[in-house]
């Protein structure tokens, strides 16, 4: 595994896996954590910042991750609830939660 | 009154003889069964002696159909091969799709039960002819070729006899060298674990093809069309998006960020080339074609071609031969990847269990125990080295002398054979090699490995997906996990059943529910979501029924030793672990759920819950193996 880059003081570093990857064109992003305090503030930070997101991983209107998409905390827990409160420094996953192959 | 779905019967085959014949199949045998691997599993039971040897010709191997298949319903154009396998002794399923399983339900047969053995190379030919059902044709020009070759020379054979349009399930040299973990091949797929092919090889029979024209008789075709536009529309959804954008590839980086990528044999956890042969860079690189099965809406197959030197070579991958072949064996090269996966497509070779196989010697190697030194290779196998892996595949499919007939026994029997301690890092359970999750940091997929039927599967226990859930510690393991790997395991057995491809599993809103309108409105059987459900256990309990009338113990229900004495050396999960102790415990919750003792067997009360008690499906009923003549000296064509 190739080693994430540190997260700037402060921010919450999101990981973009899978179609999340392909929409945004990028495999991270920062936000900064006045505006990523929570999951629910991340949905609708990334919703607002990458558009293409709508649909692919996040559910119309914002207000959550489509069937199938799930949150990640810092490469360990699933996080299904989106009241779920971030630390600054914190990486947020963003994957398809979906096996097989 | 017809029945609508089914044939109400199967094709008996006895290759020795050469005669076949039709039996009838009871109608409430095929409500409790559905099809596919439910009714395939009844038929395995009745025609399989307890005790017989896989490889023998009254072991039966089974091409099994289902109701759905041949209707419109989306991803249902599938079927399963049953047989004892060879590789565990216990029941072996598998899944393949495509035109193949159109055919098969065109001919008008249930199932196909192949007994016998051929006493030349053959391969017999299946249709609807009511004047010409059967016929048996000498195949021994074909012995040697891989799988495409002979796909492609039998299908012009028959159309040049008039039968355009069959479609063939084959085997490589793999299975004619009845190389454990052989496949069966059609259409480019493959029913690929547990050792069909190796089955097939032992029969002699290089190829079965089927030509038929019959159509699916359907109960009620107005609502079967409603529910199917609204499946089909979800299945082009966001549910479906990775599996139509990237393939199951897309799992490479997901499980090297979360530490469950299983690398070098299991002693790790994340592989540094993950990017390297993550889905991600395939599709940005290699890829050359996107395709589908047929009857398929979502189209997940991704065909990848090579880069640079040596003759450009395409081939389907998927992540679990991506995993097996590449970070496995610690091999991060792409190119390299797509190469051994087309060679084990042609040679007709499980990828995992060769991955698996192959990763076990050369941790055998790295410990000094086998030298792996190939004939004109200049360095013995080894992580990472990838110009020796050609070779070794091309050993193991041939069972050359020495590495490769070692290979060719898969990793339980080759540690049984090579000893030294090695069985410590033979990476299977009950014989079939784990595919690419690293059960330590998914430990309801732990147990769901450990228990399963048929091996270690991720395909028959999606219990994984309770761990990426967040509703439980991925890490930890707890009695309440037995609930949701039996449920799991049940939700499999009917999808598998039905059949229906997994990965339109998000599609529905109630999946028992939704499942059981399709049934209705196909067979005309009013059938609820609690049936199917109750269905799905039904089945999970008679492939245990059979695993115990071939020998299972209390024992065989476990881990690799590694899993349970080594914990997590890197990724986010370093330091964890899963103890025999608490590995017990989940079983112990699995036994629980199940209604079954504490030692795992099935108790009358649960028998009679699930219908097997008495009835068509209970013991008593199976009838007793029809009785063989041996090999006929040169098997005629049937006029």
């Amino acid at each position: 595994m190739a080693p994430s880059p540190p997260t700037p003081t402060g921010g919450v570093q999101i990981e973009f896996f899978g179609p999340a990857r392909l929409a945004v064109g990028q495999k991270t992003a920062v936000l900064p954590y006045d505006v990523a305090g929570s999951l629910a503030a991340v949905v609708g930070a990334l919703a607002a910042r990458y558009p293409a997101l709508v649909g692919t991983a996040i559910a119309a209107g914002g207000r959550g991750l489509v069937e199938g998409c799930i949150f990640n905390l810092n490469g360990r827990d699933f996080v299904p609830h989106l009241d779920t409160q971030l630390q600054p420094g914190d990486t947020v996953l963003l994957i398809t939660a979906a096996g097989g192959g | 009154m017809a029945l609508c779905g089914y044939a109400g019967r199967v094709l008996r085959v006895d290759l020795s003889s050469g005669q076949a014949w039709a039996e009838a199949v009871d109608s409430e045998v095929l409500r409790l069964t559905i099809g596919g691997v439910g009714l395939g599993t009844y038929l395995l039971a009745t025609y399989c002696p307890p005790g017989v040897d896989p490889l023998a010709p009254e072991a039966p191997l089974l091409f099994v159909s289902s109701p759905l298949v041949g209707t419109a319903v989306t991803t249902t154009a599938k079927y399963a091969v049953l047989a004892k396998s060879p590789l565990t002794g216990y029941i072996g399923d598998s899944l393949s799709s495509s035109h193949l399983a159109l055919e098969l339900k065109r001919t008008g047969y249930d199932a196909v039960v192949i007994t016998g053995a051929c006493r030349e190379w053959s391969y017999l030919v299946v249709t609807d002819d009511p004047l010409r059902p059967v016929a048996l044709h000498r195949a021994g020009h074909l012995a040697g070729l891989g799988t495409w070759q002979t796909e492609k020379a039998v299908r012009q054979e028959l159309a040049d006899r008039g039968l355009a349009g069959a479609r063939t399930a084959v085997i490589g040299p793999a299975g004619e060298h009845q190389v454990l973990y052989a496949t069966i091949s059609n259409d480019g797929r493959h029913a690929g674990r547990c050792g069909g092919g190796a089955v097939m090889g032992s029969k002699r029979l290089k190829a079965l093809a089927l030509r038929g024209r019959g159509q699916v008789q359907v109960a009620d075709p107005l609502r079967l069309r409603e529910a199917n536009a609204r499946l089909i529309e979800r299945s082009t959804g966001p549910a479906t998006a990775k599996y139509r954008q990237l393939g199951t590839p897309a799992n490479v980086l997901v499980f090297d960020r979360l530490g469950i990528l299983p690398t070098r044999n299991f002693q790790a956890s994340t592989f540094v080339d993950a990017e390297r042969v993550s889905g991600e860079e395939l599709l940005r690189v290699h890829h050359a074609q996107t395709v589908g099965c047929a009857s398929c809406t979502v189209g997940c197959e991704h065909l990848y071609k090579t880069l640079g030197s040596g003759p450009e070579v395409t081939s389907r991958l998927e992540y679990e031969s991506l995993f097996a072949l590449g970070p496995l064996l610690g091999v991060g090269d792409a190119n390299a990847v797509i190469r051994l996966a087309r060679q084990c497509d042609e040679l007709g070779i499980d990828t995992i269990s060769a991955g698996g196989t192959i990763a076990w010697a050369m941790e055998c190697v790295q410990r000094g125990l086998l030298s792996g030194d190939l004939p004109g290779l200049r360095e013995p196998l080894g992580f990472g080295v990838v110009d020796v892996l050609p070779a070794a595949l091309d050993a193991l499919a041939h069972r050359r002398p020495g590495l490769g007939d070692l290979l060719a026994e898969g990793s339980r029997r080759g540690a049984a054979r090579l000893g030294g301690g090695s069985e410590a890092w033979a990476m299977h359970v009950k014989g079939l090699e784990l595919p690419g999750y690293e059960p330590r940091g998914l430990q309801t997929l732990a147990l769901g490995f450990a228990v399963s039927p048929r091996g270690a599967c991720h395909n028959r226990s999606a219990a994984y997906e309770h761990d990426f859930s967040g509703q439980v510690d991925r890490f930890a393991a707890e009695l309440g996990r037995g609930r949701l790997a039996a449920d799991a395991e049940d939700q499999a057995a009917v999808l598998d059943s039905l059949i229906v491809c997994k990965f339109i599993r998000r599609c529905f809103d109630d999946l028992y529910a939704d499942c059981a309108a399709l049934y209705t409105y196909v067979t005309g059987w009013e059938t609820t979501g609690a049936d199917l459900r109750l269905a799905g256990e039904r089945i999970s309990a008679l492939k245990k029924r059979f695993n115990l009338r071939q020998g299972w113990s209390r024992g065989e229900d476990t881990l690799p030793p590694r899993i349970l004495v080594e914990r997590l050396s890197d990724g986010p999960g370093a330091g964890e672990g899963l103890t025999r102790a608490e590995l017990d415990v989940m079983i112990a919750g699995y036994y629980a759920a199940r209604g079954w003792t504490a030692d795992g067997l099935i108790p009358a009360s649960k028998l009679r819950e699930l219908s097997l008690d008495d009835g068509p499906l209970a013991l008593a009923a199976l009838p007793p193996a029809a009785p063989h003549a041996p090999p006929a000296p040169g098997l005629p064509d049937k006029p």
